[in-house]
């Protein structure tokens, strides 16, 4: 028995985050990101939505539930909205949803809501890198054991 | 792969390499052998340029061989390419909102260089996400909107009359919005313009009476758009007309109203210099050339009783009853040039601005340059009237600098006070003009030979960003900088200092952007909808933008931009029609009528109707943001093509278990 | 060298903005821009470069730096990593360094013995610094110790009875000197001692105290403000408006220290002064722009300091004012040694040079408030 047996079955520890971005500006700024080609870790997955304003809390659950250790909601900066105040509507529920987290027991700093505009490419990778490294000082999220656990989760493969 | 069944989703994969981009990183054929394994997936095909002609034919061979009724590309960006491959789609019989893009360049391949194991992972995670997505996806139908064939230009710089004229020589009837009493714009108080060292308002002039000459262009001076409401096609704008105090039918612009007014202000046209009065004509070849009177500088507010303007008119066109007044119009698409200012040194006090008497910026120096300047043309110095017989211009004050601008004012500045330095040379060949300059920018026609014309003449350029002026008890000036190119720091003695102030946006930007709903970059500028392949365009359908308000623009780049905003806005205005975009808000029987999505929607395109207690959407102003969709308690409440469904099913493959 | 000052200082475009600022130009051959240049285009951090010892760290470069260079920063980092290497004689033989370095073998800070009231539970503490020790080695004519004095009854006035922070040196010398190693003993001790005296306030009435304690400690992190005694003054002290009219007879100026520069503390102490009701005059060169006493760091006392020195009081020389403030010890010596040699050789000539006082700001107030000779200002 030692180390040596348990290294397989734990796997180096990499973040898998979901960025929900706007289509007008986060979305825009992590192309940008992507055409300087500031790196960051592959564990992201970014989900188009129209405004961040569209993010219910049920995707973000969907999120956790679905293998995610962390969750990023990104819009444009207040003020900059393409459809005015969308992202400001995210805003108050992404408070709330980190509330609920708390309460859950997953832990508020696994949800974030970042402000990111087309012209920050190079924020948009630097919040993904310094989240990812959050992330994986937190350590994987609690849902994924006790999913792995519970037999009839709702892991849909159709 | 799946079998063929009727009525069901017949997914075909499109993969891209897109050249090295995407495929000198993801491992293209894995990612669509994975995907050739995925529920509905009925074809797969790999291409070297997926968007290339040959691409998108390979695209529309599959849809008809295997008969798809959904696309999925995994390539680039929809944010470019989305367009393309909807319409791609569409020649083949595929309603444009069947195809689901998958960006695995720029999110991707672009983002794991040095990772390709970890970038073919998630690059397959994308495109089962997208599968799964596209599985569920509905057409859309895009509904048609009349576009009203008036135009509005908010400002009438160069860039703005440039546009209204094109607009209006097509027949299309435009409304020119100017907040100064007079057209014009920044160009018309330059003296010369460079390279060719025309005179500014000489060439200006005619252009300005041809705008007010041309039929179709409703010039609405000294007002401002205060709000605008609707949507492509149909906005409906409110402009507020300051009152003149002047009955413009009955004006003719004799100025013996200013000539009688005892009030002195500093002239603002002449960027402060000389005096004006109350009542005043903007500037001789002001258009239209009527008198105005600035109340807040006159007697009468006061409370005194002055008539001396009403005395001198021999029309009787002064009017002190005149107020405020709103007019709304109702135009199709709209053209915002509000131009730029030159940055103002004085918060600051950049080298000795507004401490110092003979330190003054550019703009005020083309002021006294100009013969109809206050000093008819004559060059002098604040302090002593003398004229100044060592002259030093300073670049980039306010620009390429972290603590003002970052941006660079696209070598106008550099060109400006090149040019202000020859015309003074010219004139008065014993004047020795140092120009201090970190790099001359002179990227244009003719301007490299400007600049060769400048070294020529004799103008020392000293290449070195000074740290201090320091005046001396004579009024002279000191300036210290280090010359780079010599290694030495030197102390040079001048008669006067001329700041080469930087292009910033003009302070109207952000109201406009706020009116419009058009975002603006981290600099204040208006954004485009792209930098490269839309730089008149803005992502909001109808609006377009050109001149200084979208970066620092010389005159004929702002010239362009005015005719290719008038063109892009033609393009509306020709058909009469537009397509409104399909991902709107609908709501379904069992809304419940709580009203929490009207409140949430920033466009008010959501009503409650009492009688059904339900909400309804009015289609052509909901923009799809999808905020009521989030809002919803019950769901009733669904974003076109981001449905709840739509969404939850990429989340729920967002991860491969392993 | 460190990344991220090496990363920055490659956005250099070579204006040339920070020579023709630098202090140390007129006086030398010093190029900050050549020294970059250096760096970015031949890769050369002239580890062997003798000239890197004579900056000054003023901060000029770095305030009016339109790309952000941090110039200081890249001259700290060098030195801290090739102090060990220096030839003997580029360092100074500073007493004050050994001091510091000594501190580190005793586990006692300063002497702590001044006027005026002090409490034991306050939430702010008052470092007085090396005020002491700079009475022992600096004869320049100037009695440091009534600073600290002086201090804490201006504190007292506003309502502030302060406790008096035992502290070690803040280690400013040494950190400028490259000695990283003394500093981080001595920055480890004071934080320590900070957190156990239960201080949340920690007032200094030192330019280069108030910089290191700011910018070099990391006091924010346990919730501990760092305070310059001008900032207190200027928004509580208060004068009655015959005190006002008494003293509009004074006319002063003010020098920033270079360790004001780094947070753009400038209208604190000017405030503070304008309240007395002195006339006030601006010199030529201030704040951003403002020149270097000549001996930021106690690095060298050579013919450029002095002349430095020298250049700083011709200018305030020309303005013909009556007293010249400063906040910092190190500027106030540095100039008072140069009054003071002028004065002695003013024996054997009749015409004194400098006919104008340098006092520290704390001191200035605290005579306009409580001597009873009031204008032996």
């Amino acid at each position: 028995m030692g180390a040596e047996q348990f290294e397989p079955t734990f796997p180096k520890f990499e973040p898998r985050i979901v960025v929900f971005c706007c289509n007008w500006c986060s979305y825009a700024g992590a192309d940008l990101a992507g055409v300087s080609r500031y790196q960051y870790p592959p564990g992201v997955r970014i989900v188009r939505v129209m405004c961040s304003g569209r993010v219910e809390p049920v995707f973000i659950f969907d999120a956790f539930k679905n293998g995610a250790d962390g969750v990023i909601v990104a819009g444009c900066h207040p003020g900059e909205c393409h459809y005015v105040s969308g992202n400001l509507n995210a805003e108050r529920r992404v408070e709330n949803t980190r509330k609920a987290l708390d309460y859950l027991g997953l832990g508020a700093e696994r949800l974030r809501l970042e402000w990111i505009s087309a012209s920050e490419g190079m924020k948009f990778a630097e919040v993904m890198r310094e989240f990812t490294e959050e992330i994986k000082e937190l350590g994987p999220s609690p849902m994924k054991s006790r999913l792995n656990r519970c037999e009839n989760h709702e892991i849909s493969r159709d | 792969m799946a079998k063929e069944k009727e009525g069901e989703e017949r997914i075909g994969v499109f993969v891209c390499r897109c050249g090295v981009n995407i495929g000198g990183v993801v491992d293209c054929d894995e990612v669509a052998r994975y995907a050739a394994t995925l529920p509905g997936v009925v074809c797969v095909s790999v291409n070297k340029f997926t968007c290339s002609d040959s691409g998108q034919a390979d695209i529309q061979e599959h849809i008809r061989k295997y008969n798809l009724n959904r696309v999925v590309v995994a390539a680039c960006t929809p944010k470019t390419h989305e367009p393309t491959f909807r319409v791609c789609c569409e020649e083949a019989g595929v309603n444009k909102y069947l195809l689901e893009f998958v960006n695995i360049r720029d999110q991707c391949s672009w983002m794991h260089i040095w990772d390709h194991e970890g970038a073919t992972k998630k690059a397959k995670d994308l495109v089962r996400m997208g599968v799964y997505r596209a599985k569920l996806l509905e057409p859309l139908e895009e509904s048609e909107v009349a576009v009203d064939r008036n135009a509005l230009v908010i400002g009438a710089g160069v860039a703005g009359m440039q546009a209204a004229m094109d607009l209006g020589d097509m027949g299309f009837h435009v409304y020119l919005v100017e907040k100064e009493p007079s057209i014009g714009g920044r160009m018309a108080r330059f003296d010369k313009v460079f390279p060719t060292n025309d005179c500014s308002i000489c060439i200006l002039g005619p252009k300005m009476v041809e705008v007010a000459r041309n039929e179709n262009i409703e010039i609405m001076s000294y007002a401002e758009v205060v709000e605008v409401e609707g949507f492509v096609g149909n906005f409906e704008v409110t402009i507020e007309h300051k009152p003149r105090y002047v009955d413009v039918d009955e004006c003719t612009g004799c100025a013996q109203c200013a000539e009688k007014c005892p009030v002195e202000v500093p002239y603002d046209f002449n960027e402060g210099f000389g005096i004006r009065g109350a009542a005043y004509v903007p500037f001789p070849q002001a258009v239209p050339l009527r008198a105005v009177i600035d109340l807040e500088s006159c007697l009468r507010s006061e409370g005194k009783e002055c008539k001396a303007c009403i005395k001198a008119c021999e029309r009787g066109a002064i009017d002190f009853s005149q107020e405020k007044k709103y007019s709304k119009v109702k135009v199709g698409v709209i053209i915002v040039a509000p131009g730029f200012v030159t940055y103002d040194p004085e918060p600051r006090n950049d080298y000795g601005y507004g401490i110092y008497d003979n330190v003054i910026t550019t703009m005020e120096f083309e002021r006294l340059l100009n013969a109809a300047g206050p000093t008819e043309g004559h060059v002098i110095r604040a302090s002593d009237c003398k004229e100044p017989m060592r002259l030093g211009f300073i670049n980039c004050v306010g620009s390429r600098d972290i603590k003002t601008n970052v941006h660079c004012s696209g070598g106008v500045c550099c060109m400006f006070n090149m040019k202000n330095a020859i015309l003074l040379k010219e004139k008065r060949p014993e004047i020795s003009c140092y120009l201090f300059y970190m790099d001359i920018r002179a990227p244009f026609r003719g301007y490299e030979e400007f600049y060769n014309r400048a070294r020529e003449i004799g103008i020392r350029f000293v290449r070195g960003r000074p740290s201090e002026v320091i005046e001396k008890e004579n009024g002279n000036l000191v300036i210290r900088a280090e010359d780079t190119l010599k290694g030495v720091v030197r102390n040079i003695e001048v008669d006067l200092v001329v700041l080469g102030t930087g292009i910033v946006p003009h302070s109207d930007i952000e109201k406009i952007s706020k009116m419009l709903k058009i975002p603006r970059a981290a600099d204040g500028l208006l954004m485009e909808a792209h930098p490269k392949l839309g730089p008149v365009d803005t992502v909001l359908g109808g609006v377009f933008v050109a001149g200084g308000a979208s970066g620092p623009k010389d005159i004929p780049f702002a010239v362009a931009q005015g005719s290719g905003a008038a063109s892009r806005a033609a393009r509306l205005l020709v058909t009469g029609k537009t397509k409104i975009e399909g991902i709107t808000a609908a709501s379904d029987e069992s809304c419940i009528g709580c009203g929490f999505c009207v409140d949430a929607c920033p466009y008010g395109a959501l009503t409650l109707d009492e009688k059904e207690n339900r909400v309804m959407v009015v289609g052509a102003i909901c923009k799809g943001c999808g905020t009521c969709a989030a809002t919803c308690p019950v769901g009733a409440m669904e974003q076109r093509h981001f449905k709840n469904v739509q969404v939850e099913a990429q989340v729920k493959n967002l991860f491969a278990l392993a | 060298m460190n990344e991220e000052i090496v990363k920055v200082s490659r956005l250099c475009y070579q204006c040339g903005e920070c020579t023709a600022a630098c202090p140390l130009r007129r006086v030398s051959k010093f190029s900050p821009r050549g020294f970059v240049y250096n760096l970015n285009a031949n890769g050369v951090d002239t580890a062997e470069n003798i000239e890197q010892w004579n900056c000054l760290i003023c901060d000029n470069c770095y305030t009016i730096c339109p790309q952000g260079v941090d110039f200081p920063a890249l001259i700290l980092n060098l030195r801290s990593e090739e102090a060990a290497n220096a030839k003997e004689d580029i360092l100074a033989h500073s007493v004050f360094s050994e001091i510091a370095t000594f501190m580190t073998f005793f586990d006692k800070g300063v002497p702590t013995e001044f006027k005026g009231e002090t409490d034991e539970n306050s939430e702010y503490g008052y470092f007085p610094g090396c005020l002491d020790y700079l009475d022992l080695f600096m004869d320049v004519g100037v009695n440091f110790h009534e600073i600290g004095d002086y201090a804490i009854k201006l504190l007292n006035k506003i309502g502030i009875k302060p406790r008096i922070a035992s502290l070690k040196c803040c280690g400013h010398d040494v950190l400028f000197q490259g000695n990283y190693k003394v500093f981080e003993q001595l920055a480890s001790y004071n934080t320590e001692k900070i957190k156990e005296l239960g201080i949340k306030k920690l007032v200094v009435s030192c330019a280069e105290g108030f910089l290191t304690f700011k910018k070099y400690y990391e006091l924010e992190a346990i919730g501990v403000e760092v305070i310059h005694i001008s900032q207190l003054l200027s928004e509580r002290m208060e004068f009655s408006d015959v005190e006002k009219a008494r003293n509009r007879a004074i006319t002063v100026t003010y020098h920033d220290p270079c360790a004001m520069k780094r947070f753009q503390l400038y209208e604190a102490p000017r405030d503070a002064i304008k309240k007395s009701g002195v006339k006030y005059v601006e010199l030529m060169r201030s704040k951003d722009n403002s020149l270097c006493c000549g001996v930021s760091g106690m690095m060298n006392c050579n013919d450029m300091s002095k002349a430095l020195r020298a250049f700083r009081l011709d200018e305030v020389k020309g303005m013909n004012v009556d007293v010249l403030i400063t906040t910092c010890p190190k500027c106030l010596s540095h100039l008072s040694c140069l009054k003071h040699e002028s004065e002695r050789e003013e024996e054997k000539e009749t015409e004194g040079e400098y006919n104008f006082e340098i006092v520290d700001l704390a001191v200035f107030l605290g005579r306009l408030l409580f001597s009873v000779h009031k204008n032996s200002i």
